[in-house]
């Protein structure tokens, strides 16, 4: 059948196995959404496990879909399966060291790199408040031209409350502004990192910043754009598994 | 296809190995291990590891055998020809689907 638009709604459980014979079918998890194409089948895990759909299921495009079974599609489900199995794989990191480990900050050292950023900012000055509310107030209210003050207060911010989700929001929305307006992809980076660094447990944010940092060494032709790619993989898996 | 017994500790597949065969657990059981996860399959399925066998691919998850284990060791087209298209054929694949969703922390 040829189709556009949702197949399969949330809530609902997958009574019907389909497989992409062309087109694009988005799942989306948790917000994140994974784009599956010829080959792949829709839904797999709710078809075989009998499972409630987190979210719509939509094609993309006019695609078009055919109904198979198990039976007959037997190998081919074990080599999806597989593919997932060697994402998970391919893209191994050790998430209990991630942080210090996986980041690579190049040849150097991460106090080092931390200490030259620490330098960096301090040449701007701005004083942050001790009331915490006060504080977001400040930093949401300062404009491009003081992008240097906001980076230090922002900087200031994660340090000051790190358990904060908004100093997460912070880093990232900054560092796009400092990479735009500034084009300073050093300072740009090294924001994006500390969104690692304090806030590794918020999963949205950090494949955020992690989808970025990939675009910025793309761009700037660093070959380690490979290893936050892969980053970003993993992210989306955990992501698309943790509504 | 053939009856085999394993004592506690054997390691029945590896990951990385690639063999022919696929395994159907009739007693005892096995513990796999596919990445940092765990889990025990048992005989109650009756339950089945090693199905990358039959798209001649290594295997991608470890199982020991925990207590005595005895199985049915299939060739994979003695697998496809006899068990597909039954309910352990069936059970199998659900099973395979679940470990890897829980490795992924999918569920």
């Amino acid at each position: 059948m040829r189709i556009e638009g949702v197949i399969f709604k949330k809530g609902e459980i997958p009574k019907t196995l389909f497989k992409i014979v062309s087109g694009t079918v988005r799942e989306t998890r948790n917000n994140t959404y994974h784009d599956l194409t010829k080959g792949e089948y829709v839904a797999l895990l709710e078809y075989l496990l009998g499972l409630p759909l987190e979210d719509d299921i939509i094609a993309l495009e006019e695609t078009e879909l055919v109904e198979t079974d198990i039976e007959s599609d037997y190998e081919n489900i074990i080599r999806n399966i597989l593919a997932l199995r060697k994402i998970m794989y391919q893209t191994s990191v050790d998430f209990e060291n991630l942080v210090l480990d996986d980041f690579n900050f190049e040849t150097e050292n991460i106090d080092e790199y931390l200490n030259q950023i620490e330098s960096l900012l301090t040449l701007s000055g701005g004083e942050l408040p001790e009331d915490k509310e006060k504080a977001i107030e400040l930093i949401e209210s300062l404009e491009e031209d003081k992008l240097f003050t906001k980076v230090n207060l922002v900087k200031k911010f994660v340090e000051r409350f790190p358990e904060e989700q908004i100093g997460a929001k912070f880093l990232i929305e900054t560092a796009a502004k400092v990479y735009i307006v500034l084009n300073d992809r050093y300072v740009a980076k090294a924001l994006l990192k500390k969104v690692l660094l304090y806030y590794p447990h918020l999963l949205d944010y950090s494949y955020e910043a992690v989808k970025t940092l990939e675009s910025i060494y793309k761009e700037e032709g660093n070959i380690i754009y490979r290893r936050y790619g892969k980053m970003a993989k993993v992210l989306e898996v955990m992501l698309r598994g943790s509504a | 296809m053939e009856a085999l017994e394993f004592e506690d500790g054997y390691k029945i597949i590896e990951k990385g190995k690639q063999e022919p065969y696929v395994y159907i657990i009739k007693s005892g059981k096995v513990k796999v291990s596919l990445g940092t996860y765990e889990t025990l399959l048992s005989e109650e399925l009756p339950d089945v590891f090693g199905l990358e066998a039959l798209i001649d691919d290594p295997y991608t998850e470890t199982c020991i055998a925990v207590g005595t284990v005895k199985v049915i060791r299939c060739e994979k087209n003695e697998f496809k020809d006899i068990y597909v298209k039954t309910e352990v054929g069936k059970e199998a694949l659900k099973s395979f689907m679940k470990r890897t969703a829980k490795a992924l922390g999918w569920i």
